[in-house]
């Protein structure tokens, strides 16, 4: 028993560690990329030079997309507003499905057998 | 952003024609599968619609997010799919991905139209399917759900990856060695989605041990679970 709560007390110890471990890592490593020199080009920039070469020889070759919005800065007001609107959207749903807690009534779940032994519990074991 | 930056999935008119509309076809028989069984789970399952769309946006999100790689000095996306096909299904999975490859194609210059069958296969089928069958494997020889979650994660991102090498060099390789092209392709984006697929692995793994302690019997009627005595505390204690 003291056993099992000391691991318990450890497991916690470390959660809370984690807690400011893990968001203290994320800013570190947010800061070094903002300072340092890299540029972080898409992995694609270098494949997709790499398929060009070999799609040119078969008559093929990137082009353009259908509706260009790769203009200025147009393309960035692009994926922060499809961002916003996916982010939200999967944020709204996400806590309507996953944070609220477990209901026996809802639709679709089937109800636990009323044994006598719950029966028994509910009712203060009379 | 300059031209080609943030092209990560198959650019628009890289792939030949008939390859094009092969892709294309492929995709369809998947697509439609993937609709009637969509029909079907929600009539059975009450939030699947629901559920469907916060996997869709999921989707669209994460394989739209450029993630920088500081040991390769470039950055990509993870997939979504494998998660998204363990909790829904792989044939439902194929048409999330392609309604959100639909839209990156559309408005981010991410993809193309012509290559939305191409992507469609890689990251809905080969990383849907991959994914969800090591899942279902992992959890046949009574691996944890964690632990199952990551490997499908991992190996269902990988796999999208040597889908879409295959794809390409199938369509390209023209009068060069069929290999010769698959591996210079796959060799470039391996540095940089190795690690991110790590990162696909744990967030997968993560994902289901959280609704898992949450509310495992929505992973009950997804039959990501099996009915039995898991659901039992917030701790997920038996939801292993």
């Amino acid at each position: 028993m003291i056993r099992h709560s000391s691991a318990r007390m450890k497991g916690l110890r470390w959660k809370s560690i984690l807690k400011w471990v893990i968001p203290g890592l994320f800013v570190a490593l947010l800061i070094y990329l903002g300072t340092s020199p890299l540029s972080m080009p898409g992995a694609d920039e270098h494949v997709g030079s790499i398929a060009d070469k070999y799609a040119s020889e078969v008559g093929a070759g990137q082009r353009p997309p259908f509706i260009n919005t790769d203009k200025g800065d147009l393309l960035l007001f692009v994926f922060a507003v499809g961002g916003a609107v996916a982010g939200f959207w999967l944020g709204y749903n996400w806590r309507d499905l996953f944070a609220k807690p477990y209901r026996e009534d809802e639709p679709g779940v089937e109800p636990k057998d009323e044994s006598e032994d719950s029966h028994l519990l509910r009712n203060g074991g009379a | 952003m300059e031209k080609g930056e943030d092209v990560m999935h198959i650019a628009e008119g890289l792939l030949p024609a008939p390859y094009a509309i092969a892709y294309s076809v492929g995709a369809a028989i998947f697509v439609g599968a993937g609709a009637k069984s969509l029909a079907r789970k929600s009539r059975e399952i009450p939030m699947m619609k629901q559920l469907t769309g916060v996997m869709t946006a999921g989707v669209f999100l994460v394989s739209l997010l450029p993630i920088p790689v500081p040991i390769t000095g470039t950055c990509s996306h993870p997939g979504g799919t494998p998660l998204a096909a363990i909790l829904l299904g792989p044939w439902v999975n194929a048409l999330v991905s392609m309604v959100a490859l639909l839209f990156q194609a559309l408005f981010f210059a991410h993809g193309g139209l012509t290559t939305l069958g191409a992507n469609t296969l890689t990251m809905g089928v080969f990383g849907g399917f991959v994914g969800w069958l090591l899942f279902k494997g992992m959890r046949m020889l009574k691996m944890s759900l964690f632990w199952s979650g990551l490997v499908a994660g991992l190996i269902g991102d990988i796999s999208i990856y040597l889908g879409t090498s295959a794809q390409l060099a199938l369509a390209i390789h023209g009068n060069h060695p069929l290999s010769e092209v698959f591996l210079a392709i796959f060799g470039a984006f391996l540095p940089t989605q190795a690690p991110l697929a790590v990162l696909e692995g744990l967030f997968t793994g993560i994902a289901l041990k959280y609704i898992a302690d949450h509310r495992p019997d929505i992973l009950i009627q997804l039959r990501v679970l099996g009915e039995g005595p898991q659901p039992k505390t917030e701790s997920g204690e038996g939801a292993k």
